[in-house]
């Protein structure tokens, strides 16, 4: 089921999301975000997004992963945790709603 | 790293291709980096036309990649993130800061030191007679138009940060290039994207040369900065790192597809 989002952040930015969450498994099979905010160091991207596969796509777990995520060393300018966690979770609910 | 270089380097406006525009800015700060070059301020056009995405963006949705090969535009990933850039190469004049994290001058900050380096250009506007602002996170605007994005970058203990000042950029080109996000046209604040935008032609009434412009931005970062700027060239080692991250990275589809 792939699902997309799109946000404008707190801080003025964009953040866009697109999902791919197993149907039978409920698992998140592949996460991309994208967009013009500025996170340092830009590679962390990819562990955010790592860091989420194979999960359950169920809301409470993503939070707890990206909110514990972004309590590391990392600085993100033009947008919060909180852009992310919404914008994720929006791509994953549109996953779901589009298996209807 | 503290450099050891007491003058700052200033590179005098020079016109490259897109890669080739990223690629220098990437071996300066590598090159600053390991010691073997000074702090440095570049000055550059873009030779043909480019657009630049920002790190994190996914040029499919930011840019009409069929419009940019009609028109022979090049399309190029930076290292820093941000949004969507059209460098116009008839009207448009990019400046690039790298410097050693540890100067004193550039604060840890990372908001600070947009509103530190962005206040050069600032004051090289206002030595052409233009009155221009601040605009957090990373842009500068005159009367709330915009008129200079900038992005930054913090590696290898070295700060870059580049930034546009567009000059007589064809502004109608520049939203056939880029495309604006369902979001964007949705906040009625900025409706019309045509709106949102100056050049220092339309300021003025009067296109500067980009060489006036690159002058007036040597005069901003020397006042605001208080440095001392040698002219320089690119050293043979820049350049030899230069062409290979232009045709290992910045011009391989690998990278500028990636996200």
């Amino acid at each position: 089921m792939i699902g997309t989002s799109e946000l404008k952040a707190q801080g003025g930015k964009l953040i866009r999301v697109e999902c791919d969450v197993h149907e039978r498994s409920n698992v998140v099979m592949r996460l991309i975000i994208t967009g013009d905010f500025f996170l340092h160091p830009e590679e962390a991207i990819e562990e955010l997004e790592g860091s989420l596969l194979m999960l359950r796509a169920e809301p409470e777990i993503l939070t707890s992963h990206i909110q514990s995520f972004f309590a590391k060393e990392y600085t993100l300018v033009g947008a919060k945790p909180e852009d992310f966690v919404n914008a994720i979770l929006n791509a994953i609910s549109d996953a779901k709603a589009g298996k209807q | 790293m503290v450099n050891i270089f007491s003058k700052w380097r200033l590179l005098e406006l020079d016109k490259k291709n897109a890669a080739m525009n990223m690629a220098i800015d990437e071996a300066i700060l590598i090159n600053c980096s390991e010691g073997k070059s000074p702090n440095t301020i570049r000055l550059y056009e873009w030779l043909p036309s480019a657009v630049s995405i920002g790190y994190f963006q996914n040029p499919r949705a930011e840019v009409d990649l069929e419009k940019c090969k009609e028109e022979g535009v090049d399309v190029v990933r930076r290292i820093t993130g941000g949004g969507a850039v059209f460098h116009d190469s008839m009207g448009e004049v990019t400046y690039s800061l790298i410097a050693s994290e540890e100067e004193r001058i550039i604060p840890k900050d990372i908001l600070r030191s947009y509103q530190m380096i962005c206040g050069c250009i600032i004051e090289g506007l206002l030595s052409l007679g233009v009155e221009a602002s601040f605009q957090p996170v990373n842009d500068i605007v005159v009367a709330g138009k915009k008129i200079s994005g900038n992005a930054q970058t913090r590696r290898l203990g070295m700060v870059l940060q580049h930034g546009t000042i567009l000059v007589d950029a064809d502004l109608d080109k520049m939203f056939q290039l880029l495309k604006v996000s369902d979001e964007k046209i949705r906040d009625k604040m900025i409706s019309s994207a045509e709106k949102r935008v100056t050049t220092l032609n339309k300021e003025l009434s009067k296109k500067p040369s980009h060489e006036k412009v690159a002058e007036a931005l040597e005069k901003g970062f020397k006042k605001t900065i208080g440095i001392k700027l040698a002219k320089g060239k690119i050293t043979d080692e820049e350049l030899r790192l230069a062409e290979e991250l232009s045709k290992e990275k910045y011009a391989n589809e690998d990278w500028t597809f990636r996200r």
